[in-house]
């Protein structure tokens, strides 16, 4: 497998961007406690959304190996808010559900999975 | 514990994220948190959406706005009107205003817009500009003074007299 991640198509962060920017096809993971961290840090889901959705703008935004071929597509990227904000680098995974009349979005938020590791998106740079 | 309770069936038609093979439901679940000033608490009755066939569990927007709002509340933070009211009062910009207070331009963007919700420090800070014109005027100046400014008058010439009639007197009993 190699090493270096496959970035998203430009056509698949103009369909997740559109879904995060409408109330009814955006969601966050309840298992993966993605709104614990928002809680934490202050971030509200609108903001988070916004934030993400304008991020989508940059092309660093990464296909996930799958695990099993059977798994759904999921796409990650790294969000890094700016110096003087309190907020880390926010490890984000995105799953589009192409399903249903228009797509979908779930959005896990980690701490620290490929922060390290992923180039960053800077919001508001 | 999570209390589970389903909804009326109602099927939101929406396929699972994780397995794709089930449904979405409605149900209500009790949310939990943990926040560096209010602790762990417990949001009940959030409005979620779970699979009928694996279990997965996402919030919609709903259940964002249910937590957003009960934090908002919980942690009594300035809101956005508020900050707009700050800037207008004082005719501001948010850059004029990011200057006085020390706060980021982007953080005090991010108040405005709703985006992030500012700390309780954040908000006393800014609702007391908001409420005093002279703290406003003090920052603006960066008198931080603490010397009090209260007048203090002169004693009376009549009371200075009497205490050295007294002293004079006790001089004379001394001899």
């Amino acid at each position: 497998m190699s090493s270096i991640p496959r970035k998203a198509p430009a056509a698949i962060r103009k369909q997740i961007a559109e879904a995060l920017r409408d109330p009814h096809r955006r969601f966050l993971d309840h298992n993966s406690s993605s709104r614990n961290h928002l809680d934490r840090w202050g971030l509200k889901a609108e903001g988070f959304f916004a934030d993400l959705a304008d991020s989508l703008a940059s092309d660093l935004l990464f296909l996930k190996p799958k695990n099993h071929p059977n798994d759904p597509q999921r796409y990650q990227c790294v969000l890094a808010y700016p110096e003087d904000d309190p907020y880390p680098a926010l490890d984000i995974h995105v799953t589009l559900s192409p399903k249903g009349q228009a797509p979908r979005v779930m959005v896990a938020v980690h701490e620290s999975d490929t922060v390290q590791t992923l180039p960053r998106i800077h919001v508001d740079p | 514990m999570k209390t589970a309770k389903k909804l009326k069936a109602q099927s939101e038609g929406i396929p699972c994220f994780e397995c794709e093979g089930g449904t979405l439901q409605s149900v209500l679940l009790d949310y939990q948190t943990e926040h560096s000033k209010l602790g762990a608490i417990t949001i009940a009755a959030v409005p979620m959406l779970q699979c009928d066939s694996c279990g997965a569990t996402v919030i919609g927007e709903e259940g964002n706005n249910r937590i957003d709002s009960f934090l908002d509340k919980a942690l009594n933070v300035i809101t956005p009107v508020e900050v707009q009211a700050f800037l207008e009062k004082y005719q501001l910009t948010q850059k004029r205003a990011s200057e006085l207070t020390g706060y980021g331009e982007k953080n005090i963007s991010r108040w405005l817009s709703g985006r992030a919700r500012p700390s309780e420090s954040v908000s006393n800070f800014l609702r007391i500009l908001l409420a005093e014109g002279g703290a406003f005027e003090r920052l603006k100046m960066k008198n931080f003074s603490v010397v009090p400014t209260v007048h203090i008058p002169p004693r009376s010439v009549s009371r200075t007299r009497k205490k050295a009639k007294k002293i004079r007197r006790r001089k004379e009993l001394a001899t």
